[in-house]
């Protein structure tokens, strides 16, 4: 078996058409660097299980599907926006994208304000090249990561937050990724957020979709934290049953800058979703918190890499998954500290609660460790519920079926528990809730 | 002196000690060619009058083997240059071809070379409750207290004398556990295996002593090829110990032995390893590859397999002893320390593959870097779907001296079933300064501290180690990392 799955998609075969319509397309640089990133892809190709990074995660299944590019979506989405928005304001940012395409009718970018750019990053690259193009260029640069030039080679709309130095966001920036797929598509959706030396910034992300086909959403984010500069992030994957999600963020710290991150994936068929975190400079902070919650037949991977770079960083994570059905839960943690990376802190922490026979949880958590004055762990749980704790509830009158979801409903919120952010966290609540209330009854479940 | 400076110290200290077990006996061998072709494994074969099914069994290992020449394994977190297997000898046996009845039928020299490795077999004879089948290059040459187990029903001797003498058993689990096809090293070991051990114990019995083989390296670029083979039927119990020491050389030497076990409904087999092979002078030259196989089926109810290791030796250490915990209730159990210093590098671990209900296993893994040494621990669980109830704890502590070494931490936690409970933990960290004061304060030298809190660090596994051993463990944990400064 190979180390590499060779796929012969449509919409990579159709490279010239289909690039003359992505965004900043005429622009030399990006031009250059989508062909040079369509080689590295054909050159790399997919990675198949026999990549340690991949080994629980099989795109075979993707590989076959003769993927083409998004078109504009006919007609309006069948979602109720208002429905998705995070903060439940209604009054912040907002910038949509449906099918990959900014959508300006229901965005709204706010005001202008000083050292402030909220913006798409078609209008970013027309109008801001010079701050976005280091960027892209950088990380376009890496090698070996094949969704990674892929993204490039066809990126498409995305949000770009640029915040000079100082600047504070009141309100979390909400951007919806909208998806309805009525034949096999690919959108490849490309962020980024610069936050200047001393900046707060937050921003939301919301991946929904639906539509009768099959879709692939290949989403790059990524975000640069200066000094001192605070950064949150909180994403919710919430893809249609049908969907691909394989999403990259990758975040850099300056010295004292924060990365506060939170994922929920309840979505897609299958999805991975990587977070690779440098902390560059001296007394960088990254926590990277999360749940994941699949049934059925869904695969969810959370695969994260948190690299000490500097001294005096730390580092917390801490997911919770709760797996039903015949689902499959990866989480691949590695937290990785080079030879200068004194006194760094870095722990981790993942627990997984096991509802079927037939889930199943494989995890990794992963220490490398090249200093000496560290104090590192991971811990890694899998269980059941507690027989006991059914009991006492059920003993005090509750039925089977509330026992057992008051149970999960507690195992989760401990990891909702530590988002800051009150109207996100009724957001995530009503999530688990939804998740919960379409759980089948226990007795049909169990099969006696 | 801070905690580093000290634990530094002590670690440059044991760098100019050298390596105490340094010294080449100098026996004439009798010698296959160099290198490996069908030919060789027909005469290794001929050499340990093979039967015809296991020089078949050798031959299809060896073509396998040589089908797989790009499949050397290449995932564990060890670097060294690429291994030429045709410049290597795969046959060395002392001269005395001839099994010696007793000891004064063994060769002077050989036995001079046990003294000097403080194994005089004469003293061990008179000491009680160990029986040494003494390995010097692959064939055995003294075995004692023979007597003594054959009373007891017990079998043990070389694996050659077992499949001359006990074919049908050796038939039965040879390959059963680890089969040919199982890995690059262990399908090399399968092809031209030499020697080891072989032990049976019958129904019902508890071994009257503790077994234990004493292993050597020598003869110049010769690489080690063990098969121990350990079988312990229905309710019976046998604890087998290894420790090796090995002689100083130029050049790398390459060491892939196969260890199989084998436990029935209710038996127990606890197998414990002191290696210390030489690891390499301070820039890793010469020191020993361990590339090692060793599993256990744990194949009836009830039945229980305990590995402990204490890892001080060896340039490369690549050895993740096992259990397949396949009847109902069967316990597996993995305690390891793993010393590396200077250029060492270890990546070592288990697996624990719970097949049967109500099995549990736990895994408790110390490891210490120090100098520029790379230490990586590296384990599965897996609960399969039928696992009900299964249990797994699992705690690996890495210790840093010096911020020159790494300690890495890869555990692979598989779960298929909803009623297994697996839990993992794991910590780096280094001697705090606090630590260090504590015991400076109270009068003790640098290295007097760093002993006392790196055994302190280690007792949860040296505490599994026979008597025997703990004493000689507990100062081999010393010695890697003190030397003799003072």
């Amino acid at each position: 078996m190979s180390r590499r799955i060779v796929a012969e998609f449509p919409f990579v075969e159709r490279f010239d058409e289909v690039a003359a319509g992505l965004p900043g397309a005429g622009l030399d640089w990006l031009d250059a660097l989508r062909r040079d990133s369509l080689d590295a892809f054909n050159r790399v190709a997919l990675p198949s299980t026999r990549v340690e990074a991949w080994k629980y995660t099989n795109l075979k299944d993707l590989a076959k599907t003769p993927f083409d590019i998004a078109a504009s979506p006919e007609g309006d989405p069948p979602f109720d926006l208002d429905g998705i928005h995070a903060g439940g304001s209604g009054a912040g940012r907002r910038l949509v994208f449906v099918n990959g395409r900014f959508d300006a009718g229901r965005s709204r970018t706010g005001p202008p304000s000083e050292g402030l750019a909220v913006l798409s990053l078609g209008e970013a690259l027309r109008s801001r090249a010079r701050i976005v193009r280091p960027h892209i260029e950088r990380l376009s640069s890496l090698e070996d990561e094949a969704l990674l030039a892929l993204n490039t080679a066809f990126m498409m709309d995305g949000c770009v937050i640029v915040a000079g130095d100082g600047v504070t966001i009141d309100l979390p920036v909400e951007t919806v990724f909208v998806n309805d797929a009525r034949s096999p598509t690919s959108v490849h959706p490309r962020n980024l957020v610069v936050a200047g030396a001393g900046s707060r910034i937050a921003l939301t992300e919301t991946h929904v979709g639906a539509g009768p086909s099959e879709y692939w959403s290949n989403p790059v984010t990524e975000i640069v934290v200066a000094a001192s500069a605070s950064v949150v992030h909180r994403k919710i994957q919430r893809e249609s049953r049908r969907a691909y999600h394989l999403a990259n963020t990758r975040v850099t710290l300056a010295e004292r800058g924060t990365y506060r991150a939170f994922l929920m994936s309840v979505g897609a068929g299958l999805s991975r979703c990587e977070i690779d975190a440098t902390l560059e400079g001296e007394g960088a902070d990254c926590r990277l918190d999360g749940a994941y919650l699949a049934r059925d037949r869904q695969h969810t991977d959370i695969t994260t890499r948190v690299t000490h770079a500097g001294s005096g960083g730390s580092s917390r994570q801490a997911f919770r998954g709760v797996l039903d059905g015949r689902s499959r839960g990866v989480f691949q943690g590695r937290v990785s500290v080079r030879p200068d990376a004194q006194r760094t802190d870095g722990h981790q922490l993942n627990k997984t609660l096991l509802l079927s026979n037939d889930a199943e949880i494989d995890t990794k958590p992963e220490l490398e460790i090249y200093a000496d004055d560290v104090k590192c762990s991971h811990g890694a749980t899998a269980g059941h519920l507690d027989e006991l704790e059914l009991l006492y509830l059920r003993s005090r009158g509750l039925g089977a079926e509330e026992a057992r979801r008051v149970l999960i409903r507690a195992f989760v919120a401990e990891a909702v528990e530590s988002v800051e952010d009150g109207p996100f966290r009724d957001r995530l609540d009503a999530e688990i809730d939804d998740w919960l209330s379409r759980e089948p009854p226990a007795d049909a479940e169990a099969g006696a | 002196m801070s905690a580093v400076d000290a634990a530094a110290e002590t670690v440059e200290a044991l760098g100019e000690s050298g390596y105490k077990y340094g010294f080449v006996t100098d026996i004439e061998s009798d010698t296959a060619p160099k290198g490996l072709d069908e030919e060789i494994v027909r005469f290794i074969s001929a050499k340990k009058g093979d039967p015809e099914w296991l020089l078949d069994w050798r031959l299809k290992a060896y073509r396998l083997w040589e089908r797989q020449q790009d499949e050397e394994p290449r995932w564990a977190k060890v670097s060294y240059p690429p291994i030429d297997y045709q410049d290597a000898y795969y046959y060395s046996a002392p001269k005395s071809v001839d099994r010696p009845k007793s000891l004064e039928e063994v060769d002077p020299e050989l036995l001079a070379t046990y003294e000097k490795l403080g194994i005089p077999l004469h003293e061990q004879e008179m000491l009680a409750g160990v029986a040494v089948d003494a390995v010097f290059d692959s064939v055995s040459v003294a075995t004692t207290f023979k007597g003594e187990l054959e009373k007891a029903g017990v079998l043990f001797c070389s694996i050659s004398e077992a499949v001359e003498k006990y074919p049908e058993l050796v038939r039965r689990y040879l390959g059963s556990v680890v089969p040919y096809s199982d890995n690059f090293y262990a399908t090399l070991n399968s092809a031209v295996f030499t020697d080891g051990s072989f032990v049976y114990v019958p129904e019902g019995v508890r071994c009257p002593m503790e077994l234990s083989t004493y292993f050597r390296i020598n003869a110049a670029n010769t690489g080690q090829f063990e098969r121990t083979l350990i079988v312990a039927d229905k309710g019976s119990y046998v604890s087998y110990l290894e420790g090796c020491t090995a002689p100083m050389r130029d050049e790398h030497q390459l060491h892939a032995a196969v260890v199989e076990l084998v436990a029935l409904d209710d038996a127990e087999i606890k197998y414990s390893t002191v290696q210390n092979w030489y690891p390499g002078d301070e820039e890793g030259r010469g020191g020993i590859y361990n590339f090692v196989t060793k599993r256990g089926a744990c194949r009836g109810s009830r039945s229980r397999i305990s590995w402990t290791q204490v890892e001080t030796g060896s340039a490369i250490t690549w050895k993740y002893p096992s259990c397949i915990l396949q009847g109902d209730h069967s316990v597996g159990e993995f305690y390891s320390i793993a010393i590396t210093n200077n250029r060492q590098q270890a990546d070592t671990g288990t697996k624990m593959l719970h097949v049967g209900r109500d099995t549990r296993s736990t895994i408790v893994s110390k490891g210490i870097s120090a100098g520029r040494a790379q230490s990586t621990y590296r384990g599965l669980v897996r609960m399969q779907g039928k696992a009900e109830s299964a249990r797994n704890f699992t705690q690996c502590d890495s210790l840093l001296i010096g911020d020159k070494c790494g300690a890495h931490t890869v555990p692979y936690i598989e779960v298929r079933n909803r009623s297994a409970k697996v839990e993992h933990e794991a910590t780096t960290s280094k001697i705090s300064d606090d630590q260090m004061d504590y015991c400076r304060q109270r009068g003790m030298s640098a290295e007097e501290a760093v002993a006392l809190i790196v055994n302190g660090f280690c007792k949860e596994v040296l505490q599994e180690l026979p008597m025997e051993f703990a004493v000689e463990a507990q100062k081999l944990v010393g010695l890697s990392l003190e030397g003799s400064v003072g």
